[in-house]
Parts: C-alpha cells; sequence; structure tokens
C-alpha cells in the first residue's frame, strides 16, 4: 500500500518535500514505517528521537496502518 | 482558549482570558525572542507547525492542566511565521483559587509545550544562516503517555 507522510522543519529541508509517498506492506506497522524511512531517507538518521503522528495523534511502534491515515514525520520539537 | 497566530501576541488580551472573580491568583508566561544564543546573533526566528495536531495536543495539555491542578482558567497562545527579538513567541495564562497551583500549572504546560506539540522554531542569524532547531537531548516520551501529570 501506498501512503504519503507530512514533513515539517528541518526534516521537510532534509528531504526537500513537504510530503514524501512510502510503499509499504500490506499491514505493516508503525515501527516498519519508521524503519523503511531511515532506509530510503537516509539523511533523517540525524534525529534518531522523531516520533510518527497517526491522524494527528502520537502512536506506539506496534500500531497497524491500514492505509488510510493521516501520517506525519515529527522531528524534535522547539515550540516555546 | 488555544490560539496558534501569526499575529502579534497582545499579553493583557491573554490576561483578561483567565481572569475571573472565582480566582485568587493569575500567572501569565511570556516566552520572547532572545537575540544571543551562545554567542551567536539572531535576526528574527521563524515558527513551522501542523496545525491541526499542534492545536489538538495544546487542547489536551490544557485540559489535564485544568482537570489536575482545578484551575479557573487557562489560555495558550503561540506564534506562527516570523518573530522579531523581543516580540512574545508564546503566553500561557493560567487562574486559579490559590497561587500554588496556578504557579505549578504554567511551568507544567510550557515544559509540556516544549516536549509534545508539533511546532519548530528557525534561528535566522546576523551571518545569513538559517538553522531549524530539533533538541535531542531528551529521549521522547513513550508513545501514548504524552500527557503525564506529576
Amino acid at each position: 500500500m501506498k501512503q504519503t507522510v507530512k514533513m515539517f522543519a528541518g526534516a521537510r529541508d532534509a528531504v526537500d518535500c513537504r510530503e514524501i509517498e512510502m510503499s509499504l506492506p500490506e499491514g505493516a506497522t508503525v515501527g516498519q514505517l519508521r524503519e523503511l524511512l531511515h532506509l530510503q531517507y537516509p539523511q533523517l538518521r540525524q534525529w534518531p528521537t522523531f516520533r510518527i503522528a497517526v491522524d494527528q495523534r502520537y502512536v506506539a511502534d506496534d500500531f497497524i496502518l491500514l492505509g488510510k491515515e493521516e501520517l506525519a514525520y515529527i522531528p524534535p520539537v522547539s515550540g516555546g | 482558549m488555544i490560539h496558534l497566530t501569526e499575529n502579534t501576541i497582545e499579553p493583557l488580551e491573554v490576561l483578561a482570558a483567565v481572569q475571573s472573580p472565582l480566582a485568587g491568583a493569575v500567572v501569565l508566561f511570556l516566552g520572547t525572542t532572545r537575540q544571543f544564543t551562545d554567542g551567536r546573533q539572531t535576526v528574527q526566528l521563524s515558527y513551522d507547525c501542523y496545525l491541526g495536531m499542534a492545536e489538538s495536543q495544546l487542547t489536551e495539555l490544557k485540559n489535564a492542566a485544568m482537570e489536575n491542578w482545578q484551575l479557573t482558567a487557562c489560555c495558550i497562545v503561540h506564534r506562527l511565521g516570523d518573530v522579531g527579538i523581543g516580540q512574545v513567541s508564546v503566553a500561557v495564562a493560567v487562574s486559579s483559587v490559590h497561587r500554588q497551583a496556578a504557579f505549578a500549572a504554567g511551568e507544567w504546560l510550557m515544559d509540556q509545550i516544549k516536549i509534545s506539540v508539533p511546532i519548530w522554531k528557525q534561528e535566522h542569524w546576523t551571518d545569513g544562516r538559517r538553522d531549524w532547531i530539533h533538541p535531542q537531548n531528551e529521549p521522547p516520551p513513550s508513545s501514548e503517555d504524552r500527557i503525564h501529570v506529576e
């Protein structure tokens, strides 16, 4: 299944794109998505503590993706 | 009230949002744009944001603080876009019956904003360089306990 992942701040600059498209196996978990992101975009490895948001919420690595969710790559935040 | 805005934050409006006859204490925190960081000079900051999620995270933090400290009211306003030196980038105001709750809740809210709300600042330095700030000195909170009130 194909899913897009929204990118922000330094991560957006690192991939030079607001969204990236990922091909995931059916039933892939967020943990698999994390691994694939770092395989396909080694420049993202500079943020080992990044999080994935699914439908605008942080989820655990064992969260199973169905293919319709809104996904976002959340590098370490710096509001305030 | 939760508000993300590209306009100037007016501290008196933030205060007014939490003042109440029921409150015996009001605490207002303002985060302002600092000119020097580790000896480097900043021209301005720019803020990026995952808008819907930032709003929902801020609302969850506000609700958790309201419940945990039995606050009278709580208001969080954060700037987006470009923010000049000395300007307010974030305002947190809380009111409560007694001051201890207001001080504690205000500090906790600011700490949590810096951990979990998807907002990012970019430093614009005087030499023309720009750096997104992605602090990595703290491990991320485990996945689903982002609101942990102590």
